[in-house]
């Protein structure tokens, strides 16, 4: 993972990414809300804020991270902005991952007959 | 105090404990003109959001605060957007969501911003959004079972019938009936505009006046009338306006195919994960608009590229 973090990405299920002018700003606008919040929750958290949650259809916000251990890579999906900065924590490898995603439906199963996975 | 010292009592004037944190937005009801839609401000007294031990009260980054040891509520000056968020690790969000089905969750969401000032008859619809988590070791052939571990029920505004797609209310909700994060934006709109968006959706139920609008400004027929504003991210001055709202698709790689309906450009070949929607605004002349947040501006411009250099 060549040192990253954490990948964030939207993830159209069933529409298209729509081309908002304020995605940027809601998710940026977290870290002056709370720098001790986590950045892949803010990712997600955007879709709450921007009109039709930025996707025109079914869609999902998400985020990953890759690690050498999987303490690590959750470490890094739960990271706050501060610990961003750190190179520390660079990802060392990617034999773990944690992913995480919000989809803008009612989704009650648990199981992988809803959708497919990343 | 010497001269030097009230100096750098000025120039510093946290660190001399004169720093004043500016007294928030009134929260509740925000009364409109005549004709108009009453807001809702949310503030710190009735917010169920987690805060933890010792909150305390800041002034940071244009957001009044109260911070404590397991979140934030952030409330933009400028604009009155509020938001609260649970700080990166703070044990609450290892708790499951609210209710046994996402239903229960909504219900909870919904009276809760009711019960805090949000006029009820404003609430258009609701929507769930659900947060899935999955992990694993990248070597095991099989694929990890994704479990739910949030609900987010947002509220969608509507006035009149009239969709209202810039203002949001919504919150997550643990097992416990904390809160762990929120976001309302909820402004009063005026009488006018609602008068306008009410003439405006009366003129465009009309079939033949609908296609002779729709020609005048190249645009498909499948837009609807909505109210837009300001988006809860700029500080400009407020803005709303009635909108004939029409939603384009286009190639992510080839920009904005101007005049296409959304229906058309679906039947195209293009694969989904390369194609983008743009939503154009039009008023009652059939002139295009632009929101605040969808305009560049120069100033801020300016401001990055000083910051840039400094």
């Amino acid at each position: 993972m060549a040192g990253i973090h954490i990948l964030a990405t939207i993830m159209p299920v069933t529409g298209d990414t729509a081309n908002v002018a304020d995605r940027g700003s809601a998710f940026g606008g977290s870290w002056a809300q709370n720098p001790g919040g986590g950045v892949a929750q803010a990712w997600l958290q955007t879709m709450n804020s921007i009109p039709g949650s930025g996707i025109n259809g079914g869609g999902c916000n998400f985020a990953i991270a890759f690690d050498s251990t999987a303490q690590r890579a959750l470490d890094n999906l739960n990271g706050d902005w501060t610990r961003l900065k750190n190179d520390g924590w660079d990802a060392q490898g990617a034999n773990y991952y944690y992913a995480r995603w919000l989809c803008n439906w009612s989704f009650p199963q648990t199981d992988q007959t809803g959708f497919e996975l990343p | 105090m010497n001269v030097r010292r009230l100096v750098v009592c000025v120039l510093l004037a946290g660190g001399c404990g004169l720093t004043r944190v500016p007294s928030p937005p009134t929260a509740g009801t925000i009364p409109a003109t005549d004709g108009g839609a009453s807001g809702y401000q949310h503030g710190f007294e009735g917010s169920l959001q987690v805060l933890g031990s010792g909150p305390r009260s800041v002034f940071q980054y244009g957001y009044v605060k109260r911070i404590g040891d397991q979140g934030t509520i952030a409330i933009r000056m400028s604009n009155g957007s509020a938001f609260g968020l649970a700080n990166a690790n703070t044990p609450s969000l290892q708790a499951g969501p609210y209710g046994k089905k996402p239903e229960e969750h909504d219900q909870f969401v919904k009276e809760y911003f009711i019960r805090s000032g949000i006029p009820a008859d404003q609430i258009a619809r609701m929507r769930t959004m659900t947060q899935l988590d999955a992990s694993g070791p990248i070597s095991e052939g099989r694929k990890a079972k994704p479990s739910v571990a949030a609900y987010y029920s947002v509220l969608e505004r509507g006035v009149d019938g009239i969709d209202v797609p810039d203002s949001f209310a919504w919150a997550r909700v643990t097992a416990d009936g904390k809160v762990v994060a929120e976001g309302v934006y909820w402004p009063a709109i005026s009488g006018s505009v609602v008068t306008a968006a009410r003439r405006f959706r009366e003129q465009m139920s009309d079939k033949q006046r609908l296609a002779a609008f729709a020609a005048r400004v190249r645009a498909s027929n499948e837009g609807h009338v909505v109210i837009r504003h300001s988006s809860a991210f700029v500080d400009s001055p407020f803005e709303s306006f009635a909108s004939f709202d029409v939603t384009v698709v286009a190639q992510a790689t080839s920009g904005t195919a101007v005049g296409a309906s959304n229906e058309a450009a679906r039947t195209e070949t293009t694969p989904a994960s390369s194609r983008q929607s743009v939503i154009h605004h039009y008023d009652e002349s059939g002139t295009e608009r632009l929101l605040p947040q969808e305009k560049r501006s120069v100033a801020s411009e300016g401001q990055a590229r000083a910051h840039k250099h400094s």
